[in-house]
């Protein structure tokens, strides 16, 4: 028997010699209304806006709108246990949640409770959901890369450490996988990873923590989640509960990568609890300040100065488009708050460009300075080419008489799109980028059939690996290309040995 | 758009309340006001028929006639006032603000008080003493209520606040101490 009654009426003995009796005066309102997620209260004189405030039933709920008469309160749980002439106490305290190392591997609700099924998570610390972003003065500009593994993105859109990248397109064009992909590149790269699903289908969320778990990323990332079926104040707190954990990591001197999977249906759920709470509507019957709403949360993201440690919180927000319109309200509205955009577009998507990024439309406001120097050198005319092979491209369907150069470029620009696609899950480290990057564009590829090229780079990478190492291991190491010429060679002797497959 | 229920009788309550003071009958205008007030609680269907299009003009006057004959000039104006504009439905708000006004002018507070027994005298005058200090008020009403449930000690309902002093409070409190 393990329960001793001396050791435990002692231990009670200590426990109740700290117990002070004192009086508990709370501040006391009387609901007035309930409904949808929101409720509101008469009294509460004293409540502070964003104030915590705990209901009978003892869920919590947030003091939004201070009204002459009453205040209107985002219930953050089960609104059905709350009746009419309830009452609901102050709390004091602001919106919290529990944030540090013991989180990571969890899948937590906005709440920071686990919903995983694996017990409690023993953290010590909290910090409010709601921060002000780091000012001008604690930043300092973006300057390490963050490498997905995912060649059209490291080559033409490269992200830092501490941008905002928006990831935008319709439903189905592979948004998540991009995100999902990028997380499991970061494996071994010092950086901890945030996952906030926002209205995604639990099956889903389910299957994407499987696919982390399968590729060991669980060990470094943290998923949050508010399913489509809990109440809409936790869909909209999600991404501000994300960013809070992450900041402690950020504060910390880590580095962070946050996706906010995805802000569309964040936008929703504000409306919906913004027309519950009668705030007036806006354009598409969004409230007034649903730029704000996206706008403090994505400025969260920084690359703090190396006085604070010098830790980035990179994010990835993501926007579904109805049917590729990037100039709807929210599109818009987040597109101008981040540092650009990857466009995925259906097209390409079922043409079986995959990823479906739309090299045109895709831009990187500041990546570009973070990019490592190889990178930048074999990358720099890839988005011009493919710039003209895709004019080029609509025009030579007309006809068939073309002169050699034009030619050469249509080939070229074949090739290009061949190799920046890529299969699901298979992110590629940044040398191999480099490898098969130099190349294309040095023309070692240009002779190989389209069909092909997949097999060229796969072969190719075997080669190296077992052959040539040590350049690999030099532009990994210095960021450099280094030897050209001992890279031309070693392409020579690859494709010497190349063999074409048979018509 | 309609004002609220709140405004209105903020509004009539206000000036029900000045109109008293200037003219020094606060004090009975606040005894007739509670007597209304009586009388609508025992009689819930009286507004809902002065209210009513159903019923005829004349008999909605010959009804309010009984409550304006027995009224002071003030009352029996602000009777016949409220529902020429058709507002008598807020008559109990508009008497709850004079009483709130009255009240805030003469320091007195109202309080419900929730016991597991029945307080004696002396503890009573004792309880409302000792909170007319803590809130900086010179007069306590208290409202009883008797509730076995909070097995023992007083909790003080008054303007918002609660001050819980129960026995069941703590009980919970040691719980909640000895299972963390």
């Amino acid at each position: 028997m393990s329960i001793k009654a001396e050791e435990i009426s002692a231990l009670i003995k200590k426990q109740l010699a700290n117990y002070q009796d004192k009086l508990e005066v709370d501040e006391v309102g009387i609901v007035t209304y309930v409904g949808d997620g929101v409720a509101r209260a008469s009294g509460l004189e004293n409540a502070l806006a964003g104030e915590l405030l705990e209901f009978e039933n003892g869920t919590y709920g947030m003091a939004q709108n201070l009204e002459s008469n009453d205040v209107g309160i985002v219930v953050l749980g089960d609104f059905k246990g709350i009746r009419e002439g309830d009452s609901v106490k102050r709390t004091g305290r602001i919106m919290e949640v529990p944030v540090g190392e013991a989180l990571i591997g969890r899948v937590v609700n906005p709440l920071g409770q686990p919903i995983d099924g694996l017990g409690e998570v023993k953290t010590t610390k909290t910090r409010p959901v709601e921060k002000k972003a780091p000012g001008v003065m604690q930043r300092q500009s973006v300057k390490e890369p963050l490498q997905t593994g995912i060649k059209a993105i490291d080559a033409l859109v490269p992200i830092g450490r501490g941008q905002r990248e928006l990831i935008i397109g319709d439903r189905k064009t592979g948004k998540t996988s991009l995100a999902i992909d990028t997380i499991i590149n970061q494996k071994n790269q010092n950086m901890i990873c945030i996952y906030v699903a926002i209205g995604q289908k639990e099956s889903t969320v389910r299957s994407q923590v499987e696919t982390l778990r399968k590729f060991g990323a669980m060990d470094y990332t943290i998923v949050v989640s508010a399913g489509p079926s809990s109440p809409a104040p936790l869909l909209w707190l999600a991404p501000y509960a994300g960013a809070a954990m992450g900041e402690e990591f950020m504060y910390n001197g880590k580095h962070v990568l946050i996706v906010y999977d995805d802000l569309t249906k964040q936008a929703d759920a504000y409306r919906e609890i913004s027309l519950i709470l009668r705030r007036p509507p806006g354009r598409e019957a969004y409230p007034g300040d649903v730029f704000y709403l996206h706008s403090r949360l994505l400025e969260r993201a920084a690359k703090l100065s190396d006085e604070l440690g010098g830790g980035s919180m990179t994010a990835l927000p993501f926007i579904e488009t109805k049917a590729g319109d990037v100039s709807a309200y929210i599109p818009t509205n987040v597109i101008s708050i981040t540092d650009g955009q990857i466009f995925l577009d259906s097209d390409n998507f079922y043409s079986g460009i995959r990823p479906a990024i739309d090299a045109g439309t895709s831009v990187s406001r500041v990546g570009g300075a973070a990019q490592i120097k190889a990178m930048k050198k074999v990358a720099g005319t890839l988005r011009v080419d493919l710039a003209s092979y895709r004019e080029l491209e609509s025009f030579a369907q007309f006809g068939s008489d073309l002169d050699a150069a034009t030619q050469a470029k249509l080939n070229r620009g074949r090739r290009t799109v061949e190799v920046l696609k890529q299969p699901l899950h298979e992110p590629l480290a940044v040398e191999k980028q480099v490898l098969i990057l130099y190349a294309l564009t040095h023309g070692f590829i240009d002779n190989i059939p389209v069909d092909d090229v997949v097999r060229y780079q796969n072969e190719m990478f075997d080669f190296f690996d077992n052959n040539h190492r040590d350049l690999l291991d030099a532009i990994k190491k210095t960021g450099k290309l280094g030897d050209t010429d001992q890279l031309d060679s070693a392409l020579k002797d690859f494709a010497a040995a190349f063999q074409v497959t048979a018509k | 758009m309609k004002l609220s229920k709140m405004i209105i009788a903020q509004r009539y309550g206000k000036a029900l309340f000045e109109l008293a003071e200037e003219k020094a009958q606060r004090q009975s205008i606040l005894a007739e006001l509670l007597e209304l007030k009586k009388i609508l609680q025992q009689q819930p269907e009286l507004l809902k028929v002065l209210d009513s299009k159903q019923v005829s003009y004349h008999e909605k006057q010959t009804i309010l006639q009984v409550l304006v004959k027995a009224a002071s000039p003030l009352v029996a104006n602000l009777l016949q006032m409220l529902f020429d504009y058709g507002r008598i439905d807020d008559l109990a708000a508009i008497i709850n603000e004079y009483v709130r006004l009255n009240d805030q002018l003469e320091k007195t507070v109202h309080a419900q008080v929730v016991t597991a027994i029945e307080l004696d005298e002396a503890q009573k005058t004792s309880l409302m003493a000792s909170f007319a200090k803590v809130v900086g008020a010179s007069k306590v009403i208290l409202e009883e209520k008797v509730d076995p449930e909070i097995i023992g000690g007083v909790v003080l309902k008054s303007n918002n606040y609660i001050y819980n002093g129960s026995l069941r409070l703590r009980l919970e409190r040691i719980k909640r101490l000895l299972l963390k």
